[in-house]
């Protein structure tokens, strides 16, 4: 093995020692207060919270990198969250899916909407997570 | 290590980092734009895309249109503005009955519920009036938008608030406080309905103009018409000869009109001839120079030109969306009385054929309060009951029919007309329409003496509605609803003008009584109204039939009155109202429903109902006999002859299990195409400029009737010989070739036996959503009906106008009985089990009693107190 690739090796060795291991109950919770937050705030109208959320994830993963997954779960599931207790509430939240999609001109069908909403909580952390990977400097053992 | 190599070294690791630092800018660039383009959209939107942030955020956006899709219960809610509690119960399927200690709180209840079950319908109907719905779809509603402000509801609404008072000004304002008590709650709530939540475009502040321009739109769908445009094509194509011939002012075939005289013969009633033009406060206004010069002359007796302009501006009209203009005339109403009646009294049966939409044009509902007991169908948007009943009368309405739309060749130079022997200004109106997603677009309005001017073609072409007439129809509407007997309705729609209607009707003392209230434009003798007139001054309307002299019966002494949009008089009439084409029904459904009714008398609801659920083409009844005696001496083969039988077994029933009803209807297509095609492709019918009033087919009424009126008394008419003299010839053989063509495309498309044609296959009724989203309609379900039916079917194969309301009112022996259905359901919320629930009793015939005045509803109990 050359010298660099050696050191290299030995380096990721060091850093994968230095951070400490999340356990799984972490990573849980973790994913839990995403939601947490991201639902609150969907209900007082900040949409564009998992946006900030993936910022704050893409700083986190230049330490710890499962953290823009761990957001994406998070914002996901706080966007799920409300629909949820709509469906729970009584409220007819499938059809309104339903309605929705045929209003905006997608197909009929309540999946599409319920879908087409989660996916922009996805985005917005994965596009958010991105910006501040890209604006942040690196640090060197990356 | 050389120098050589450690250079190259150096070298290579900086162009390393420096690719590196270069990756790194280019990465954050293209992250800072997919962000801020991603934030861009989502919250603001692009073009036609909305603001998917907001509009898609689970806590407030449109899913929260959830809230009023849940099945509505008990409680109590604050309205401010009223004077008293008020009481609205719903029955388990939503219909409402309001129930209020004065007639301000009725009026206001009536706008809140109207507004918490019907907004976005509201909304979209005052925008399309106001021009304002490419803010709301875009670019794609451009053409509605430029329309609607050229001819000018807004500006008819502003001129008719400002000359309402009365009962109907206090109505108004109390609506409207309803409808905006609502908004305010939703804004409150955040619990938009969710077209708005998706657009963005949110709901302004409710108006008395809004509604009076939501009763403008109504005006319009059911009394707009191009039939001079189509006249004045034919006249260039086919000849003025053979257009008259063919497309006359009198029917050729059979009619039962139900008033048949004698007539009275009176001085008209002056219209003014410029209310329509301009708005108080409405929109700018400028007035040109007389005598202005710059722009080419053109004289309004230009042939060519007038027929250019009749084609450009039946072209704008074909991009307005389905239904915005009249198009099918298929209403029903029938009254009954004395012997004619089971144990006496009266009967009242009514049925008017719209566009049958979710959500309905129509909301269910009871009103009571001191004095004001009424019952029935409202629009929402506006206030009182425009069809149903109160304790002592029950009305129903079926369109008139009658030419109200006059259109005149201007001659124009610069910003001036020439009129009556002199050059005039004309008013010019101009309007900005926001256009979602696109540039907002400016428009200019010129407005002569006789009206708007509609096209901007070399021959400018004005438009006389008597829509735009300012009129207090709904002063007329709130006096209807509270009249007590035939004088008092009478007399109450004196103030009706637009669009002119039948009112049938009949009361509890066994009367009945039909009366045509309206604006009926007349012109000198010499004119030729059903083509554009030349506007110099020479053919404006010189006044309206007086009002004595409409079309009315009262206590026939055939105990039946049947109105179906038939022409309403006979040829003995003093006054013009219209040609056959110009567009009265044929007069198949009207015929039938004297035939059906006295031949079962004594009357009840449920012979009613049977009547209303009628498929039976009249049309058929007639012609068939025709048809099979031409068939039994033609050379057939073997399948022709198996399809002969079926229409031999056949009952003239459009049932959507009947083979016989598919081959009839196909025939009759190809009857029509086989005598007429060969004229129209001969002379050049333009028949894209308009499809529906220029194309050979069962719609353009005055070739069924021609057709059949030759072929029962006149088959060797010179039509059936052709152009070119190489046609069938005479009736029979037309019959023969066109049942031939008939058996051949059905057997090419369908296969099989002919007994597996049913009539179900090709044809279905579909109820389409208002915004015209997919899945949120109902159908297209196979279907029985044709538009000669009573149960009529109409708009194509895919039918979707028809029967948008059945009412059944009878008074007997003391006892009011009212019944009523319509497809569709209380609320507009996709969501709501009283989005669709009506439908099923409607598709099977069936009926719910109608909330009773004063009563409660159901189970479901709103105290809404100030």
């Amino acid at each position: 093995m050359p010298e660099q690739d050696v050191a290299r090796a030995g380096g990721r060795a060091s850093a994968a020692r230095a951070r400490p291991a999340w356990p799984a109950l972490g990573w849980v919770l973790g994913v839990i207060a995403v939601a947490a937050i991201v639902a609150v705030t969907a209900w007082g109208g900040a949409w564009f919270v998992p946006f900030a959320a993936g910022v704050a994830a893409g700083v986190a993963s230049l330490r710890w990198r499962r953290m823009v997954l761990l957001a994406v779960a998070g914002a996901v599931a706080g966007w799920a969250l409300p629909l949820w207790v709509m469906a729970l509430r009584g409220l007819p939240a499938g059809a309104t899916a339903r309605a929705i999609a045929g209003l905006a001109g997608l197909p009929p069908y309540a999946g599409v909407t319920i879908v087409v909403t989660l996916l922009l909580a996805a985005l917005q952390v994965l596009a958010g997570a991105w910006l501040a990977r890209a604006l942040l400097p690196r640090p060197v053992n990356e | 290590m050389g120098r050589r190599d450690k250079t190259g070294g150096m070298w290579n690791r900086n162009r390393r980092v420096t690719s590196r630092q270069l990756r790194s800018v280019l990465n954050a660039v293209a992250a800072l734009v997919v962000s801020g383009a991603l934030l861009g959209v989502l919250g603001f939107g692009f073009g036609t895309i909305p603001a998917l942030g907001p509009a898609l955020d689970p806590g407030r956006g449109s899913w929260t249109s959830a809230s009023g899709g849940q099945p509505a219960g008990s409680q109590t809610l604050r309205v401010p503005g009223l004077t008293a509690p008020v009481t609205v119960s719903f029955s388990s399927q939503g219909l409402a009955s309001i129930q209020a200690a004065n007639t301000h709180d009725v009026f206001l209840a009536m706008g809140y519920v109207h507004a918490k079950f019907r907004l976005s319908e509201m909304d979209l109907e005052r925008r399309l009036g106001e021009g304002r719905l490419a803010q709301l779809g875009g670019p794609s509603d451009l053409a509605s938008d430029e329309f609607e402000l050229r001819l000018g509801l807004l500006r008819t609404a502003q001129n008719e608030w400002a000359r309402t008072t009365g009962q109907a000004r206090a109505a108004l304002l109390a609506y409207a406080q309803g409808v905006n008590d609502d908004i305010a709650a939703v804004r409150a709530a955040g619990d938009w309905p969710a077209v708005f939540t998706l657009t963005g475009a949110y709901p302004a502040p409710w108006t008395p103009v809004d509604s009076l321009v939501i009763q403008g739109v109504l005006t319009q769908e059911l009394d707009y018409t191009t039939g001079p445009l189509d006249d004045a094509l034919l006249q260039r194509t086919l000849g003025a000869a053979r257009t008259m011939d063919w497309f006359p002012v009198l029917a050729k075939n059979a009619q039962t009109p139900y008033d048949t005289g004698p007539y009275v013969k009176a001085p008209l009633t002056p219209v003014p001839p410029d209310v329509a033009s301009s708005a108080p406060g409405g929109a700018v206004t400028t007035t040109a120079q007389a005598g202005a010069t710059g722009a080419t002359t053109v004289r309004s007796d230009d042939e060519n030109a007038v027929a250019d302009a009749a084609a450009q501006l039946l072209g704008q009209l074909g991009q307005l969306p389905a239904n915005q203009i009249h198009e099918y005339p298929d209403s029903n109403a029938w009254a009954a009385n004395g012997p004619a009646v089971q144990g006496g009294g009266a009967v009242l049966g009514g049925d008017p054929h719209l566009p049958q939409t979710l959500p309905s044009v129509w909301y269910e509902i009871a009103l009571s309060a001191p004095g004001y007991q009424v019952s029935g169908v409202s629009v929402p948007g506006l206030p009182g009951i425009l069809l149903g009943h109160n304790a002592n009368i029950a009305w129903s309405l079926t369109d008139t029919q009658n030419s109200a739309t006059r259109y005149y060749a201007e001659q124009v130079r610069g910003d001036s007309y020439y009129w009556r022997g002199a050059w005039r200004p004309m008013t010019v109106e101009r309007y900005t329409i926001p256009v979602r997603g696109g540039a907002t677009v400016h428009l200019t309005v010129d407005i002569t003496v006789h009206g708007p001017i509609m096209t901007q073609a070399r021959q400018r072409m004005a438009v006389d509605w008597m829509g735009n007439v300012p009129s207090d129809d709904l002063g007329a509407l709130l006096a209807v609803n509270e009249a007590s007997d035939f004088a008092r309705f009478r007399a109450a729609l004196a103030g009706w003008k637009a669009p002119a209607q039948n009112f049938v009707y009949a009361d509890k003392a066994g009367n009945i009584g039909v009366l045509a209230p309206g604006d009926y434009p007349e012109v000198a003798a010499a004119c030729q109204p059903w083509l554009p007139m030349p506007g110099t001054g020479a053919c404006d309307v010189t006044g309206v039939i007086p009002y004595q002299a409409v079309p009315q019966v009262y206590d026939p002494p055939s105990h039946l009155i049947v109105t179906a949009n038939q022409r309403p008089v006979t040829g003995a009439y003093p006054y013009y109202i219209g040609t056959s084409a110009d567009f009265y029904d044929p007069g198949y459904r009207a015929a039938y429903a004297y035939k059906y009714l006295s031949s079962h008398e004594p009357l009840s609801a449920s012979s009613v109902a049977a009547l209303q659920n009628n498929l039976t083409d009249s049309l058929a009844e007639r012609v068939l006999p025709s048809l099979l005696t031409a068939l039994g001496t033609a050379s057939l083969s073997s399948s022709e002859r198996s399809v002969v039988s079926l229409l031999r077994s056949w009952d003239y029933t459009m049932a959507a299990g009947s083979a016989a009803a598919t081959v009839w209807w196909t025939f009759w297509g190809d009857y029509l195409s086989t005598v007429f095609e060969p004229w129209w492709k001969a002379a050049k019918v333009p028949v894209g400029a308009d499809v529906l009033g220029l194309g050979v087919g069962p719609s353009l009424v005055s070739l069924d009737e021609d057709l059949e009126a030759w072929t029962l008394t006149d088959p060797s008419n010179a039509a059936f010989r052709g152009p070119a003299g190489h046609g069938p010839g005479s009736a029979p053989a037309a019959m023969v070739a066109a049942f031939r063509q008939a058996v051949t495309h059905l057997s090419a498309t369908y296969g099989g036996a002919p007994s597996s044609w049913t009539w179900g296959r090709p044809h279905s009724r579909s109820f389409p959503s208002i915004e015209g989203a997919a899945g949120l309609g109902y159908g297209p379900r196979a279907a029985g009906g044709d538009p000669f039916a009573e149960d009529a079917a109409d708009g194509g194969l895919t039918a979707s106008t028809g029967p948008s309301w059945r009412m059944i009112v009878t008074f007997g022996a003391g006892a009011l009985s009212a019944v009523g259905v319509y497809p569709g359901g209380q609320s507009e919320n996709p969501a709501s089990p009283w989005y669709t629930n009506l439908v099923p009793l409607w598709w099977d015939g069936q009926y719910l009693p109608l909330p009773v005045p004063g009563a409660s509803a159901g189970p479901i109990e709103w105290r809404l107190n100030a």
